[in-house]
């Protein structure tokens, strides 16, 4: 019996489950457009919150 | 930690066989238990090991104080910021280790050829360091205690950085059980120490003395050092990637893992860096190892040091596991047969190596973590290009898992030669702006720093030769459906 069988089987078992029990889950949300931009609004304003605190 | 299929493994051989197996298997919701809270603990944990004392302590050989935070601010706020957006959102999305979800963006093959060059010098690099600085923290606590002379980078460094690896792999053998048990003590030890350290430190010097400081071993060009130190902590930023998008996976939604991912290391690292810059300008000593005697005095400087020595070697122990585990799951059968123990040992002996040479290892600091940026950046750069531009988000979760001829993503013999080629481009391109080695720069690098055009280049090349080479042709799985479609998009 091929020693990976039960890793398939396993790995099997979670891909239906993901497909049909958990294929709206929120775990599996993409970011939203706004949610991008609001990570990056915050990176950049950190950024420039510093560079504006050092040249004072 | 990890996705297993069935019952508690019994031996620490069984334990690390079922994380290095299951563990590649993507997380059923009941195993993603991890909320914002529990993902920023960690997060925060892992920021405020001894590494930042000593990335605080190289910012100020550059800038004084103020211009060290900013640098600080910026360079982590950038270098974490494109991190994030380089594993933490794919792996969260997708419940899958990292480096199997990256099989998307690199193929199978590419995916072993990363792991085996980037992640495995950079962390055979972070693991030398520690131990140095082990052995570096032992002498001093040999030299404080009896008075033993012994050279700051002499042979008998060297003896404990050996003894911290041993120690590392004694920890490492026992599994990752074992790993999480020391970190519970260790992290809030640190804590501890942080705050011991600053409250110390400002009650022997004044808060004008620390702000007038100036830097300890700068250029003569102003813009250059600012822009330098930047680079650095950017490095230093971009240095969590090759073990974030794992973690990231145990998160429930997309807002507990990107938000804790940035701000929990960026909060933990500010704190500690902080307090290793501040102790660095006002003691003049970079190494942390040197300033904690003179700050804590005999008794609570040698306490301190044992501490922190100690916390070396769990800090070793928990990037040797990821890194381990990922080299045994990308190497295919090669490594499949090779007990646990002997593979973190064929792992260890590469950092051991490079503790015969500690005073290279410290003083090369800045140039280790600005070159492992460089690659890191690029990496980095065509993973966004490629999980947020050519797939939308959208990645097939059963093509992760396919091979041989039904695997939609086999690239060019597993390898996706416009990602590699992209990252070499982009890396050269860094190397050429800001050349760690000889500190050359071109004058734009004032300006612009080398990483945020080394990302942009990424995106740009990955996304050109990809769509020459894979995209117009229909290969590369680009456009397959994705499983999580109905999955309402986080606003965060």
């Amino acid at each position: 019996m091929n020693q990976q069988s039960p890793l398939e089987e396993e790995l099997e078992r979670r891909l239906s489950e993901l497909e049909t029990v958990e294929v709206s889950d929120p775990a599996h949300a993409m970011l939203s457009g706004g949610a991008i931009t609001a990570f990056i609004a915050v990176v950049v304003g950190v950024v420039a919150a510093a560079w504006i605190g050092a040249s004072l | 930690m990890s996705a297993r299929a069935a019952g508690a493994p019994e031996s620490v051989e069984q334990e690390v066989a079922a994380e290095a197996t299951y563990g590649s298997l993507p997380l059923l919701k009941s195993e993603r238990t991890w909320g914002a809270g529990d993902f920023s603990w960690v997060t925060i944990s892992l920021a405020i090991a001894t590494w930042a004392f000593l990335t605080g302590g190289a910012t100020v050989l550059l800038v004084g104080f103020v211009d060290g935070v900013a640098t600080m601010l910026i360079g982590n706020s950038l270098g974490l910021g494109i991190m994030v957006l380089g594993s933490v959102v794919l792996s969260q999305r997708l419940g899958v280790e990292q480096y199997r979800a990256l099989k998307s963006v690199f193929g199978i093959v590419g995916v072993g050829i990363v792991v085996f060059t980037v992640v495995l010098l950079t962390e055979m690099g972070w693991t030398s360091l520690l131990g140095v600085l082990f052995g570096r923290a032992f002498t001093e606590i040999s030299n404080q205690a009896f008075d033993a002379g012994f050279a700051p980078y002499g042979p008998i460094v060297t003896v404990f950085a050996l003894l911290a690896i041993v120690a590392g792999w004694v920890v490492l053998s026992r599994g990752p059980v074992t790993i999480s048990r020391l970190n519970r003590f260790v992290a809030p030890g640190l804590i501890v120490i942080v705050v011991l350290m600053m409250v110390m430190l400002m009650s022997q010097h004044s808060w004008s003395d620390l702000l007038e400081a100036p830097a300890m071993a700068p250029f003569e060009n102003e813009q250059l050092n600012f822009m330098m130190a930047v680079e650095f902590n950017l490095g230093a930023g971009l240095s969590w990637w090759p073990v974030m998008g794992t973690l990231a996976r145990l998160t429930r939604t997309p807002k507990a893992a990107m938000w804790p991912a940035y701000g929990g290391i960026f909060l933990g690292t500010v704190v500690a860096q902080i307090v290793g810059m501040a102790a660095a300008l006002m003691i003049g000593e970079a190494d942390p190892t040197a300033w904690m005697v003179p700050l804590g005095g005999p008794i609570l400087g040698i306490l301190t040091l044992l501490f922190v020595g100690f916390a070396n070697v769990t800090s070793m122990a928990s990037i040797a596991y990821s890194t381990v585990l990922a080299l045994k799951q990308s190497s295919g059968r090669a490594m499949a047969r090779v007990r646990w123990p002997l593979l973190c040992a064929g792992f260890l002996a590469l950092p051991a190596v490079l503790a015969f040479f500690p005073a290279f290892m410290y003083e090369k600091f800045m140039t280790f973590v600005v070159i492992s940026g460089a690659f890191i950046a690029a990496l980095c750069g065509v993973i966004i290009a490629d999980y947020f531009v050519l797939r939308r988000q959208r990645v097939s979760l059963r093509a992760l898992y396919a091979s041989g001829s039904e695997d939609p993503m086999r690239f060019t013999g597993g390898v996706n030669v416009a990602a590699l080629l992209s990252v070499a481009v982009a890396s050269a391109f860094y190397l050429w702006v800001y050349n760690p080695i000889t500190l050359e720069t071109q004058p734009f690098f004032q300006y612009a720093t080398a990483s945020l055009p080394t990302v942009a280049i990424a995106i740009v090349a990955h996304l050109v030769l990809s769509h020459l080479l894979y995209v117009r042709r229909g290969r590369g799985a680009y456009g397959l459906p994705d499983a999580f479609a109905a999955a309402r998009r986080d606003r965060a």
